[in-house]
């Protein structure tokens, strides 16, 4: 069996007819490994999951100019407007996150990420320039009313993307849709960066996946067995002047991460796991360990490089039997 | 004022141009940036509440019925599907969206059960939206019914029947009539008369390869269920559109929608067809060819235009879109929002909006730039875009918003898509089958339209 390659992870072998598809939405290739001997039935499958994705994105993508998003992006203070169930369901989802991670995963982040894309990610030396951007930014300017299944907004400006939960969200609502098709097993992923294992192929734990190594795509970090479970990975560094910078914002401190290379978070969801991955690239090991106790279902572990240009790798979070980071 | 003659009268030039990219050989060009941001919806006055029953629940009814959750004052109360997965999947997405739905396998039942609906909305295979309509109508209550109208000239004729005899409304969704970038495109080429004088089309809808679908183990109908409602088995209950009992083909499921839309902008019904088409492709029981090419001919008030239609199952590229072309200009068009452009001939005289639009630029409409006398390469010219009010919403709530509309306020309100103007389109589309049987041109007599 040809071991299949993405970018988080490698998919270790499997001895077993595997029915592979593919899909494009959300600016990503979103793929179904499915363990079963049908093909017909498999590519049927995997059609009605990839339908719901495509239903998905119509309304979660802020690039659509008719989804529920740039709805709510078009809203002023005082106007409301109706949004489909499963963009409510996201969004409620997005809310708990943010707060479970201190604020650390916030989907609102957008005008302040839009001004370090612009200033080449150089914090300014001036904070009061931050100030008014950081005005607009927070989950709590969104007002959620989940039994009109509507949305207002407490300040003009407000931009919600979900780039940084949609796709494993989707992945929660294709498996949905997989489970009642009783596959053996499968294998999907989003992104390139969310990875959901339904169930386990025969005389295995759970499927094995391959971490790659932040800095070199051809070295590996260990693997992860998991079962039912869902793997995201986070970090997309950017060299600034000699000094490593992330793509990602402390929406608390308004400034890049600096030192954390990636991230990678376990959840029974995806669109925990892929929201999650995101925060443990801003979180500080203390605090990812204190949400990993508090939430035992949920493990992670960060790649940082310390001032001395060492390495650090830390694991954090209950070890699951079988699911241990074999580093 | 009524919701959707507010909307209508909104549709200047100023939102076609926020609708469209406009290109021009080195006369103006309009770039887009970020349109979403322009306009602030206005709030909306909470409308009268409604009560939906939602027949078929397949992928086209899942559409509508998502659309509908995002309409203030609709409250869906029923649905029905005779595939059980497809019922409870509809009561489960209606409990999240906080509406108790009953739910239904048989729609004679829910007719019978549900007091004071106001509408239902059928999505079914084509050969059962007559008796559905039929007997929802003479149950009193409005419909929205799928397109095509039926897979049979009969069955269309008995669905107008049947909303004369009971007077209520009958909307069919060919949902471009209500899309305020088709409205628009109507009045430019038609009122405004910009493209000079269309003398052809050229419209497709490429889809890549749709599979002879299957269904999870377990799940089946029961058989003597399938065959009360009139299907032979599992799997052509899944393969419908395939089957000749059921459905009309991609002519009908596609092609449809635009073949509409030629009549409607060119002022005419056809006068003949030719076409070619065959299952060329596909290994398996289907019936219907898996790619039409047609030729429509038609005599318009300005003279003859010839449209060509294809529509392909095998290949995606370039996906569905309707070009027409005049003797000034070309419009591209799209029910996709990302997709329109004109093109203007160099000798085509300045337009009256071109003035306006540069006018929109120094109006604080940030949205649109203007360049103005820039020769520029055709890659640039073809600019994609979309924004303005006609992309706030999904392509078939303008047209559930007029049926809903039309039911609050029939004096105001009047459908886009009446049966008579669904029969018209049924006719033109259903011929092709004729032409494909005999290899031959088969010409229209405009009898054949009246009904």
């Amino acid at each position: 069996m040809a071991i299949q390659k993405e970018r988080t992870v490698v998919i270790g072998d499997i001895d077993k007819p595997m029915v592979r598809a593919s899909h494009n939405a959300m600016a990503a290739l979103f793929e179904i490994y499915a363990l079963c001997d049908d093909a017909d039935y498999a590519n049927s499958a995997a059609r009605e999951a990839f339908e719901t994705l495509d239903r998905l994105e119509d309304d979660l993508s802020r690039f659509v100019p008719h989804s529920d998003v740039s709805r709510i992006n078009a809203l002023q203070p005082g106007q409301s407007v109706q949004i489909a169930p499963h963009t409510m369901e996201c969004l409620l989802l997005a809310q708990k996150l943010c707060k479970e991670s201190s604020g650390a995963f916030d989907p609102t982040i957008g005008p302040l990420f839009c001004y370090y894309k612009e200033r080449g990610w150089i914090i300014p030396q001036d904070e009061s320039e931050l100030k008014a951007l950081r005005e607009r930014v927070g989950m709590n300017l969104l007002s959620l009313r989940e039994q009109e299944h509507s949305v207002s907004v407490l300040r003009s400006g407000v931009m919600l993307d979900l780039g940084g939960i949609g796709k494993g969200f989707a992945l929660d609502n294709m498996i949905d849709e997989l489970r009642e098709w009783n596959l053996d097993a499968a294998l999907l992923h989003g992104g390139e960066s969310s990875v959901y294992a339904l169930g386990k192929p025969p005389g295995k734990d759970g499927w094995t996946l391959q971490i790659r190594h932040p800095e070199n795509q051809q070295k590996s970090m260990g693997t992860v067995t998991l079962c039912n479970r869902a793997l995201s990975g986070s970090g997309r560094m950017i060299v600034k002047s000699g000094q490593p910078v992330q793509h990602i914002i402390d929406p608390r401190s308004g400034h890049p991460v600096k030192g954390r290379l990636s991230s990678w978070a376990i959840a029974p969801t995806a669109g925990e796991s892929d929201a999650l991955s995101t925060a443990f690239l801003i979180m500080d090991k203390s605090e990812i360990s204190t949400l990993c106790k508090r939430r035992p279902e949920i493990s992670g572990m960060v790649v940082d490089r310390d001032s001395n240009d060492l390495m650090h790798i830390t694991p954090i979070g209950k070890i699951f039997e079988g699911e241990e980071w074999r580093i | 004022m009524e919701n959707m003659t507010r909307k209508k009268s909104n549709v200047s030039r100023r939102s076609f141009i926020q609708g469209l990219a406009v290109g021009g050989a080195g006369l103006a060009t309009v770039n887009l940036v970020g349109a979403q941001t322009l306009a602030a919806p206005t709030p909306e006055e909470k409308p009268a509440e409604l009560k939906i029953g939602m027949i078929g629940i397949g992928g086209q009814g899942r559409t509508l019925m998502m659309n509908c959750t995002k309409i203030p004052g609709i409250r869906i109360v029923a649905a029905c599907d005779l595939w059980p997965r497809k019922k409870d999947w509809a009561g489960k997405a209606l409990k999240k969206f906080k509406h108790n739905a009953n739910t239904y396998v048989d729609y004679r039942e829910l007719l019978e059960k549900e007091k004071g609906l106001d509408a239902v909305l059928i999505a079914t295979p084509d050969f059962l939206h007559e008796p559905m309509t039929t007997a929802a109508l003479e149950a009193g209550i409005h419909v929205y019914c799928e397109k095509e109208m039926s897979n049979t000239l009969e069955g269309c004729r008995k669905m107008v029947a049947s909303q004369r005899k009971t007077g209520k409304l009958l909307q069919i969704g060919h949902q471009r009539r209500s899309n305020p970038r088709y409205l628009l495109a109507d009045k430019i080429i038609n009122k405004d008369k910009y493209l000079g004088r269309v003398t052809h089309i050229n419209g497709q809808w490429n889809r890549c390869k749709p599979p002879f679908e299957t269904w999870p183990k377990g799940t089946e109908i029961d058989q003597k269920v399938l065959e009360e409602f009139g299907y032979v088995n599992m799997e052509q209950f899944r393969n419908w559109r395939w089957f000749r009992k059921y459905g009309g083909g991609l002519m009908a499921d596609l092609g449809s929608h635009q073949i509409d839309i030629f009549s409607w902008f060119l002022r005419a019904n056809p006068k003949s067809v030719i076409a070619s088409g065959g299952v060329d492709y596909y290994d398996d029981k289907r019936e219907f060819p898996d790619n039409v090419m047609s030729i429509y001919e038609y005599d318009t008030p300005q003279g003859v235009s010839r449209a060509f239609y294809q529509v392909l199952s095998t290949t995606s590229f370039d996906s569905y879109r309707e070009k027409f072309m005049g003797t000034n200009g070309t419009l591209i068009l799209s029910e996709d929002p990302k997709v329109g452009f004109m093109f203007k001939e160099p000798d085509a005289p300045r337009l009256a909006w071109e003035e306006e639009a540069e006018q929109v630029d120094t109006m604080g409409a940030k949205a649109i730039e203007l360049k103005i006398g820039q020769s520029r390469q055709s890659k640039d010219q073809k600019t994609e875009s979309m924004g303005g009010d006609a992309a706030k919403k999904k392509p078939h709530q303008w047209h559930l918003e007029n049926f809903f509309n039309a039911i609050r306020d029939p004096e105001k309100v009047k459908l886009t898509c009446p049966p008579e103007v669904a029969y018209e389109t049924a006719v033109s589309v259903l011929k092709v089958e004729k032409a494909l049987e005999t290899n031959s041109k088969v010409t229209f007599s405009p009898d054949e339209f009246k009904v």
